[in-house]
């Protein structure tokens, strides 16, 4: 029996070995499935922004928002028409991910200039229209 | 004690047959040299006739990337910004120059993800997936490939055992019907996923983000 106190010690080493990080670094919520199901069923958009709500809300929680996740929830404001609630999930994004400054400043200047609300995104789940001839400069 | 040590090595042995993993490990020479922080995911390719299978990708590749330890941007926001830049077709954005694409949103590189081939074979009892991912990730300021992977994998959703054989034949027939008339791919693709992005030697070095950051592979 007391060999159990040498190789129980060692079992967990050689099993650390194995494993790539530890624990989830951010909270997730129901983000991938609620976004899969609204791009199977465009209907389905509140509860993926309820999803998004949550998830920006990780902090009160003690969690961290996952990379991607304000802007997420701030492009869905901007489609209803809310900007000011948009331009402030912008600029938490730039906050928190210094990476994304260059696009958030963007989607910042472009929620501003907006003159009306934008219309909300083409359903994600018809099939791609053929792109207009000029491709992005 | 003799029995002790040869068995410590039995043991130190059967561990690290359990990590090793046959195919050679990548040169990460040029990936570990462009450092990027940030992961742009471009819309999926299909080469199969699953019409739902890259959405189903695209929803799934942002987690393991950013628990990886990367920016990962928005991929909604960015589908809906390149298809009002023109840029809403997989292989019009798979053919077009990474650097001009990363440059759009100042992303230090683009992953794109192409499902090579799709097959759901329907055996009685069960449906089993088979599915062929390849994955590039190339810099955003070369366009260079720092890394790619194809992984082929295998899924079938499990049905419950209830105990009585009949129920369980019933059940096990219902899931198969289900999943064969609507497929829910997303454990599918968190696996090939996993597969290619986690495995050791041969999925992307962690991220910023990541405590392993510059010291893994």
């Amino acid at each position: 029996m007391r060999s159990f106190k040498y190789i129980a010690p060692l079992a967990v080493v050689l099993l650390a070995g194995c494993q790539q990080g530890t624990g989830p670094k951010y909270y997730w919520g129901d983000y991938q499935q609620s976004l899969y199901s609204y791009y199977a069923n465009p209907t389905a958009e509140p509860d993926y922004e309820k999803a998004l709500g949550d998830v920006s809300l990780a902090d009160t929680k003690g969690k961290k928002t996952p990379p991607g996740l304000f802007a997420e929830y701030g492009y869905i404001a901007q489609s209803h028409g809310d900007t000011d609630k948009a331009i402030q999930l912008f600029q938490r994004e730039k906050q928190a991910w210094p990476e994304s400054s260059a696009f958030m400043d963007k989607a910042i200047d472009n929620a501003r200039n907006a003159k009306k609300p934008v219309a909300a995104g083409a359903s994600p789940a018809a099939p791609v229209a053929a792109p207009p001839a000029a491709p992005v400069s | 004690m003799r029995f002790l040590r040869v068995f410590t090595l039995l043991l130190s042995v059967a561990g690290l047959a359990a990590c090793a993993h046959p195919p050679a490990q990548k040169d990460y020479a040029d990936f570990r040299a462009a450092a990027p922080r940030s992961i742009l995911i471009v819309p999926v390719v299909n080469k199969s006739t699953e019409v739902t299978a890259p959405d189903n990708f695209l929803v799934s590749l942002s987690q393991p990337l950013a628990e990886r330890g990367y920016y990962v941007f928005p991929v909604n926001m960015v589908k809906h910004t390149m298809e009002d830049g023109g840029l809403g077709d997989a292989d019009l954005v798979a053919g077009a120059d990474p650097v001009r694409v990363a440059g759009l949103f100042g992303a230090d590189a683009v992953l794109y993800a192409s499902i090579e081939h799709w097959e759901s074979r329907y055996v009685i009892l069960s449906t089993t997936t088979v599915v062929d991912v390849h994955y590039t990730l190339k810099s955003g300021k070369t366009g260079a490939v720092l890394w790619d992977e194809t992984v082929h994998t295998e899924y079938s959703p499990r049905a419950q055992n209830s105990g009585n054989p009949l129920a369980t034949l019933l059940v096990a027939a219902v899931a198969a019907a289900i999943e064969k008339a609507a497929p829910s791919y997303i454990p599918l693709a968190d696996q090939a996923n996993r597969q290619a992005l986690n495995t050791k030697g041969r999925g992307i070095l962690a991220g910023p983000y990541d405590p392993a950051y510059g010291k893994d592979f």
